[in-house]
């Protein structure tokens, strides 16, 4: 459990997760007010990965929902095993045969198997897909409602339902009432507006590209051995190329694979040839491509030739050049 | 505390941002967990609680500085003081700027001979329109041009 802010950040940097006081907060005030937090922000920066480790912090199973465009509630809530049923009528037939004794009309028969229908309506035959599972839990859970902007306004209106009270109600069986609220996190790539119900329930937290600071810390915990200074290269030149108007911006995810990249490949420093070859780990479009490239010679051509202790002082050693305005490349 | 959350609100409202009555009382909710000295947390939860699309982050956090900086609070005293004083002397501010609409209709002191800024013209002449344009010119040129609700606590818009 948090105790503070400086807490949370502290749990989260032990499981590798690095975050700015204004995440810690959100999280700390989610925990302490059972509220779902709602985060969004551009793909690859940490929205998932941030209930990953809050639950592994917490000591939470983490249940996790992956939403889709056509995600109805049967998927995420439970359904019946139509096989398993079918099965069971197969084995009791004999015993059906023998309850079905005695009828005379096909009414009687009907109404007999009616008062039998609990039998195979039961919890044995209960599905429960992930919403289901996180309310019957015993233990505290954290659950996670991945990309829900995919999903369709009609599935939404079903989560609202489930996340303000936590109770399930299965008409054949009963109702079912969370033991302890789960922590949840809801995440969204921004490709449609929530609605304003939902996000009223919410606590929202906006995860935006990180600043150079902290993308060099993110990269030294999780490639850690990078030399220092082809790691500060690699940032310098990763926030240049997220001012580039590109089709699909490379965000923290595509800075580590790059890293981890050049780790296999023993490039000891960012020299065009090495760039070149391995523009496809950070983009996956050739027009991006294409367009980094121009921006990649012409930072290569601005950066000091010689690479020793004067060149390496700050963080931004790639730019000594005022970074170009945005949409140059067009 | 309540009722500064509650004006902040509102100021958020008038601004653009969309903020129900649940997420005002989201934002006390939130400020009974926090200790309120961090300034920084501070932001982050009222945030967290009233901010829900990414676009409206920015306004938030010019309307933070300016409200909870005090200067709302100062511009606000600072009209409530001057008009206080003016009743108090016993002018009536209304008859006095009638008078001079006056004067400088009828020409008994034409216009040439005074040297009249703009602004006094404005100011003389009653001529909130021009008044207005100026506050707003020069509201934009020191950021104040957010807090769109101060500017219709007016010295004239009062009187009504």
């Amino acid at each position: 459990m948090f105790d503070s802010v400086q807490d949370v950040q502290k749990q989260l940097e032990k499981q590798g997760y690095i975050c700015d006081k204004r995440i810690a907060t959100v999280v700390f005030l989610a925990h302490r007010l059972e509220k779902p937090i709602l985060v969004e922000g551009p793909a690859g920066v940490g929205k998932t990965e941030l209930a990953k480790v809050v639950a592994a912090a917490t000591g939470r199973e983490l249940i996790r929902l992956q939403c889709y465009e056509g995600l109805d509630v049967a998927k995420a809530l439970y359904e019946w095993e139509y096989s398993k049923q079918l099965l069971y009528t197969q084995i009791l037939k004999e015993k059906i045969g023998e309850v079905m004794e005695g009828t005379r009309s096909l009414r009687e028969a009907a109404e007999r198997v009616g008062q039998q229908d609990s039998v195979f309506f039961s919890d044995q035959f209960v599905v429960p897909r992930p919403l289901l599972h996180a309310i019957t839990t015993d233990q505290p859970c954290a659950l996670l409602i991945d990309e829900v902007d995919k999903s369709d306004p009609e599935f939404e209106a079903f989560l609202l339902e489930v996340l303000s009270d936590f109770q399930v109600t299965v008409p054949e069986i009963g109702t079912f009432v969370a033991k302890h609220r789960p922590l949840v996190f809801l995440t969204s790539n921004d490709a449609r507006e929530m609605s304003d119900a939902l996000k009223r329930r919410c606590l929202h937290l906006w995860i935006d590209y990180p600043s150079e600071a902290v993308e060099l810390k993110i990269l030294e915990t999780k490639v850690p051995g990078i030399d220092r200074k082809l790691a500060e290269d690699l940032v310098a030149m990763m926030q240049r190329l997220r001012q580039v108007d590109l089709k699909k911006t490379p965000s923290i995810a595509e800075t580590i694979d790059w890293a981890r990249a050049l780790l296999a490949l023993n490039a000891e420093s960012l020299g065009e040839e090495v760039v070149k070859d391995t523009m496809s780990v950070i983009l996956k479009y050739e027009a991006d491509i294409r367009k980094a490239q121009q921006e990649l010679s012409r930072m290569m051509a601005a950066r000091p030739p010689a690479r020793g202790p004067a060149a390496g002082g700050a963080p931004a050693a790639g730019a000594p050049a005022a970074p170009p305005k945005k949409g140059t490349l067009h | 505390m309540q009722r500064k959350i509650v004006e902040f609100a509102n100021l958020l409202r008038k601004s653009g941002l969309r903020v129900s009555v649940a997420e005002a009382i989201d934002a006390f909710e939130a400020l009974d967990e926090l200790s309120l000295e961090d300034r920084e947390v501070f932001r982050d939860a009222l945030r967290a609680s009233l901010v829900k699309r990414g676009d409206d982050v920015a306004t938030y956090d010019q309307l933070f500085d300016l409200y909870w900086s005090g200067f709302h609070d100062n511009l606000k005293n600072a009209f409530e003081a001057a008009s206080a004083a003016l009743s108090a002397d016993g002018i009536d501010m209304e008859r006095l700027l009638q008078q001079i609409r006056e004067m400088l209709e009828s020409g008994q002191v034409p216009e040439g001979e005074l040297d009249l800024s703009d602004l006094a013209r404005a100011l003389l002449t009653g001529d909130l329109s021009e008044l207005e344009q100026m506050i707003r010119a020069a509201a934009a040129q020191s950021g104040v041009a957010r807090i769109e609700n101060m500017l219709q606590i007016g010295f004239f818009g009062r009187r009504t």
